[in-house]
């Protein structure tokens, strides 16, 4: 007869108990709930080179990559049950479905096995918290992990089996995987005697006393099997921490092994002490004040809260309010990171060299096979040139955007931090469709796949990890829009939707047109040449109207500014009016009333002024008559001499061509020049040289011609003084003009 | 009597519950209080006693009471924030009333507060009469809450100097009063607490020193969790006081709450309700509180002026002036908001939009 003892896996009282559980009833050999033909891997587990958190992971061989993880802390009941049974020499084996068959789906069931016991596990436990009023978490820690004494946990721990049981249903799947534990465990008391057996306490009241039938072995006879591969793999708590669902994970490992700890020590009643002091002393650390008196005062709040919901001892959640109100002066925020630190902790699990072969390892190999990658895997530096557009020479849609594929799987790399290929800057400006890269494969890279594991199960999903890490990290607009651009290279959709809500969520923040005018500017770009990359282009219109909407509703205020301000704003203002063109969907008549507004405010900028009023003539959007009253407005004598050359800069900026062929603009500016006084004329002169000095010599010949007629001298004449060598009094005089002090303008 | 009275305090109203409450109590009491922590949670948070059914006072999240109610039971004084309108006077008379049964001990704290009105001050007459004697004391508020072992309110405590908050230090510390004239030292009795409340709005004002914040327990009282919640409790409010006020309009219609609070949920919050979008918050004060005061206000428009029913025009009317308190900035993201999110929101809200557009121009 078999003794049974079923566990939440990553439960510290679990794992006690369950060495007292064997050393009680003293079995011959011991069973744990996990694939059956891995059971080779509990030595490699239990090696005393290994560094816990770890995890034994199956995975298909076969693209979609599926796996099944069963993580393992040192407070886990299956670890503490292996290493006892290895201390005591007596056999120890996993008892459920082997792994092929566990990671085996049908296509239909694709869906469904994907959170396998979630569906169910759910509800059982939404009743349990109506039933009890307390959630799952803090019930199970008042009711087991303070427990007392072994017979109190035993008859708590089976009452809650039977009643999780009773509360759910039972699947085919289930059911299927019960019939196999129940005949491993016939086999094995046949073997060796009396077993003992430990899996997840549902499962126990499924085959405790219920001996193996004929159904059972018949249904487990012939097993669907799925081509499949396993590992150790050292893990995280921060891992540990993010997998949800039943037996999955833990939501604070680091504060479950602080209970551990202080059970094996005996000094339980020390968690709660523990927890606030090291909340306490992390604030310390960080330059927050943190007194003793408030974590004395944390510690008898949380006692009064825990004996109001009728537990022992305060459980996680007890605390941490109690912390946030004494602590955190009643924001979490103040304290969350600390929290983090203390329930999560940073604790990675080291395995020995040689020992590891995960899922990512085997997904790279299959994708440079895939890609046709394979003989750049050497340690020397092959470089590889990739077309990305589609070749349509070829038949296959695979071959045809091999080189997309290739770009894909490279970049991926290079966010998972694996870095097997190098990119090369190219040499041709705007060429999106050709990308260059230096392949080389070193030890280093090895390594690095390794760690990439650590992260997700596949390239892809390391990278979609890393870039998600990125946009939580970064804090400006910009910085958002450029993880977005590497999201489009790295050919993640989920990622491209992820980051643009993320670029939503700071435009909105956002108080700088600037910014916003650039990131108009990057997105814009993104949209037009994302259709090589496969873009759908849906999600990032919606962003550009919204951004587009804010810049224009802050434009005319923000362009009141000084002139380095304006510099800036001069780009942002191009980058949106290249957007207008561009795009239909943007509302490009707002944007034009804003800049007649700014292109005939004397309040603004009048660098902006200008500039908005050659974005408008350049499209037609201002008459002939209207610019020319501006024109003379800008260069009458009322105007500022200073603010006239400066207007007259921004309006020279575009559509240079057009400008030069209007002689009355020509005429108004000599007429300008000619009414200065000699300090006015400094400033002004300074601004002109400036304006025109990246005009091409061809151009300013052309203006030399203009003049040349509004003066009534020759082209010729006109064009010999200008081109003329400066002499050096001359020189003296420009020099002088360096000096110069612009005052307020 | 008590017809006339505009105002009844909660202990008063709801005293049957109270007796209820004490008639059936079953676990330990704590020393100085009418009932088991137990049941002032049953008081705020409603339930049953005996037969007798408990209305809830306070509609949101239990663990906040909660850690309100063990504050006071391990003696530490609480501290409420929140941004006006999130029921903190509300819940600090409720918890006084089923506590001791007496929620009129109060310190209202203004610019003018002074330190003798939470000490104690002199009637002259008597002073110069007889001397200093306790006879010729005038106690505070704080002073008889110490004596009888209760708990003493002291509502906007941030809205008084710093320097007067700072008279709570040495009572809270060492709970007790020394009346120096008479070489006295009055002991607090078990059961003293103070409840004080602040609004997070006044931050900065008079900033709290943290020597006095040390002696608090603060507990941040939320904004309504849910959608449901919120809209739930304007309409029981709004009803109450339409009828209380004796409006002469028709109740806004269930779709016209339903908008208010979205908007107000939204903009609060600063995200769409899905959470798809993020909005650029307004500076004015979106509390379910002003939701109510805006749908009454329209309710009056629309009673006093309008057709008696409350159409869109008044909403967006009210809406503006809720909103857009501040300066071009308020005005701006109420655009953004109308361009980019209630444009969007399809034909329910279609005229509210334009209604609010025009209004915006």
């Amino acid at each position: 007869m078999a003794e049974y003892y079923g566990v939440r896996h990553l439960s510290p009282a679990c794992a006690y108990y369950v060495r007292e559980f064997l050393d009680r009833t003293q079995p011959k050999a011991v069973l744990i709930e996990g694939p059956s033909d891995l059971s080779g891997l509990i030595d490699g587990l239990c090696s005393p080179k290994v560094r816990l958190p770890a995890a034994i992971l199956a995975y298909t061989t076969e693209p979609p990559v599926h796996t099944v993880m069963y993580p393992m802390a040192e407070f886990s009941p299956e670890y503490q049950a292996m290493s006892w049974a290895k201390a005591h020499r007596i056999p120890v084996e996993f008892c459920d479905l082997p792994s092929g068959s566990l990671l085996y789906t049908d296509d239909e069931e694709e869906e469904e096995k994907e959170d396998e016991e979630m569906p169910r596990a759910e509800s059982v436990y939404s009743r349990l918290e109506k039933v009890t009023g307390l959630d799952t978490d803090t019930f199970w820690e008042y009711r087991f992990e303070h427990s007392e004494s072994y017979e109190d946990f035993m008859a708590a721990a089976g009452e809650y089996g039977r009643s999780i049981r009773e509360f759910s249903e039972s699947d085919e799947r289930n059911e299927l995987r019960e019939a196999y534990m129940r005949r491993r465990i016939k086999d094995t008391e046949e073997k060796y005697g009396l077993t003992a057996v430990i899996t997840g306490a549902f499962h126990t009241s499924g085959i405790k006393d219920i001996p193996c039938s004929e159904t059972d072995i018949k249904l487990t006879d012939k097993l669907k099997t799925a081509e499949s591969k396993s590992t150790l793999m050292p893990y995280s708590y921060f891992r540990l921490s993010s997998r949800s669902g039943y037996g999955a994970g833990s939501k604070a490992p680091g504060y479950y092994e602080m209970l551990w700890r202080n059970r094996i020590g005996g000094t339980l009643d020390n968690t709660a002490p523990e927890y606030l002091s090291r909340l306490a002393a992390y604030q310390r650390r960080n330059g927050y004040a943190a007194s003793s008196a408030e974590v004395i005062e944390a510690q008898r709040l949380a006692e009064t809260l825990s004996v109001m919901r009728g537990g022992r001892l305060p459980s996680m959640s007890d605390l941490r309010d109690a912390a946030v109100t004494c602590l955190g002066h009643g924001s979490f925020g103040e304290i969350s990171l600390a929290c983090a630190d203390t329930e999560i902790g940073t604790k990675i699990g080291e395995l020995p060299e040689g020992t590891v072969c995960t899922s990512v390892q085997e997904d790279f190999m299959h994708q440079l096979k895939e890609l046709k990658l394979e003989k750049y895997r050497s340690a020397s530096v092959q470089q590889l040139d990739l077309d990305l557009r589609e070749n349509l020479r070829v038949k296959s849609e695979k071959s045809a955007f091999l080189d997309l594929n290739r770009s894909f799987f490279l970049h991926r790399l290079l966010q998972a931090g694996i870095h097997f290929g190098e990119l090369l800057s190219s040499t041709q400006e705007n060429a999106t469709w050709s990308e260059k890269w230096n392949l080389s494969w070193t030890p280093e890279t090895e390594i690095q796949i390794v760690e990439a594991s650590l992260v997700g199960d596949t390239a892809e999903e390391a990278a979609s990890a890393a870039l998600n890490m990125k946009l939580i990290e970064s804090e400006s607009l910009s910085t958002t829009a450029e993880t977005l651009y590497q999201a489009l290279l790295c050919g993640l959709p989920g990622c491209i939707k992820a980051a643009a809500s993320a670029v939503q969520r700071m435009a909105v923040d956002c108080a700088s047109p600037f910014e916003e005018g650039k990131t108009i500017g990057t997105l814009s770009a993104i949209v037009r040449f994302g259709s090589i990359r496969k873009l759908d282009p849906a999600p990032l219109t919606v962003i550009i109207s919204q951004l587009f909407l804010k810049f224009c509703l802050q434009l005319y205020s923000a362009c009141i500014c000084d002139e380095n301000a304006a510099g800036e704003m001069i780009t942002a203002m191009t980058a949106v009016h290249d957007a207008c063109l561009a795009h239909d969907f943007l509302d490009s008549g707002r944007f034009r009333t804003i800049l007649t507004d700014v292109a005939d405010s004397d309040m603004v900028n009048p660098l902006l002024s200008g500039y908005a009023c050659a974005l408008l003539a350049e499209k037609g959007h201002m008459s002939p008559e209207k610019l020319s009253e501006l024109v003379s407005r800008r260069l009458s004598k009322g105007t500022p001499p200073a603010e006239g050359a400066a207007w007259f800069e921004g309006l020279a900026k575009r559509n240079r061509r057009s400008l030069i062929g209007r002689l009355t603009l020509w005429e108004k500016l000599c007429g300008f020049i000619s009414e200065l006084d000699d300090e006015e004329f400094k400033p002004v002169i300074i601004a002109l040289r400036r304006t025109f000095a990246d005009f091409t010599p061809a151009e300013k010949s052309d203006i030399a011609e203009n003049i040349g007629e509004v003066l009534g001298i020759s082209a010729q004449q006109a064009a010999e003084i200008i081109t003329d060598v400066i002499t050096e009094e001359e020189q003296q005089t420009i020099d002088e003009l360096d000096d110069f002090d612009f005052g307020d303008i | 009597m008590a017809q006339d009275i505009l105002r009844l305090s909660a202990e008063q109203l709801y005293k049957n519950e109270i007796d209820a409450l004490i008639a059936n109590e079953t676990a330990p009491v704590p020393k100085g209080w009418q009932m088991s922590p137990k049941s002032v949670l049953t008081y705020i948070m409603g339930g049953k006693a005996g037969d007798t059914v408990i209305t809830p006072k306070y509609m949101g999240d239990r663990r906040v009471v909660e850690i309100c109610i063990a504050t006071l039971v391990t003696d530490r004084a609480l501290l409420l924030i929140g941004e006006p309108g999130t029921a903190k006077s509300w819940l600090s008379e409720h918890l006084t009333a089923a506590i001791n049964g007496n929620s009129s001990q109060v310190i209202q704290g203004t610019a003018g507060t002074t330190e003798e009105q939470i000490r104690y001050s002199w009637n002259y007459a008597m002073l110069l009469a007889k001397g200093p004697s306790f006879d010729a004391l005038v106690k505070s508020p704080v002073y008889n809450a110490m004596e009888t072992g209760t708990i003493a309110r002291f509502e906007e405590i941030s809205r008084c100097a710093s320097e007067v908050q700072d008279a709570l230090i040495s009572i809270l510390s060492e709970k007790r009063i020394s009346v120096p004239e008479l070489s006295e030292e009055v002991a607090a009795k078990k059961g003293f607490s103070i409840i004080a409340t602040a609004n997070t709005r006044d931050k900065g004002v008079n900033e709290m020193s943290s020597a006095l914040k040390r002696r608090f327990n603060i507990v941040i009282l939320p904004t309504p969790s849910d959608m449901q919640t919120e809209i739930d409790i304007v309409k029981t409010r709004v009803d109450q006081m339409s009828k209380d006020m004796e409006l002469c309009a028709a109740m806004p219609t269930d779709s016209d709450f339903e908008k208010i609070v979205t908007v107000f949920r939204e903009l609060r919050q600063g995200k769409t309700l899905d959470g798809q979008l993020k909005i650029k918050p307004t500076s004015g004060v979106l509390s379910s509180a002003e939701a109510i005061s805006l749908m009454v206000n329209s309710m009056a428009l629309a009673g006093s002026f309008g057709s008696g029913k409350v159409t869109d025009s008044e909403l967006a009317a009210a809406l503006q002036g809720a909103v857009v308190k501040d300066d071009d900035k308020d005005k701006a993201a109420w655009e953004e908001y109308l361009e980019n999110v209630m444009r969007k929101k399809g034909r329910d809200y279609a005229s509210l939009y334009a209604e609010c557009k025009e209004r915006n121009a």
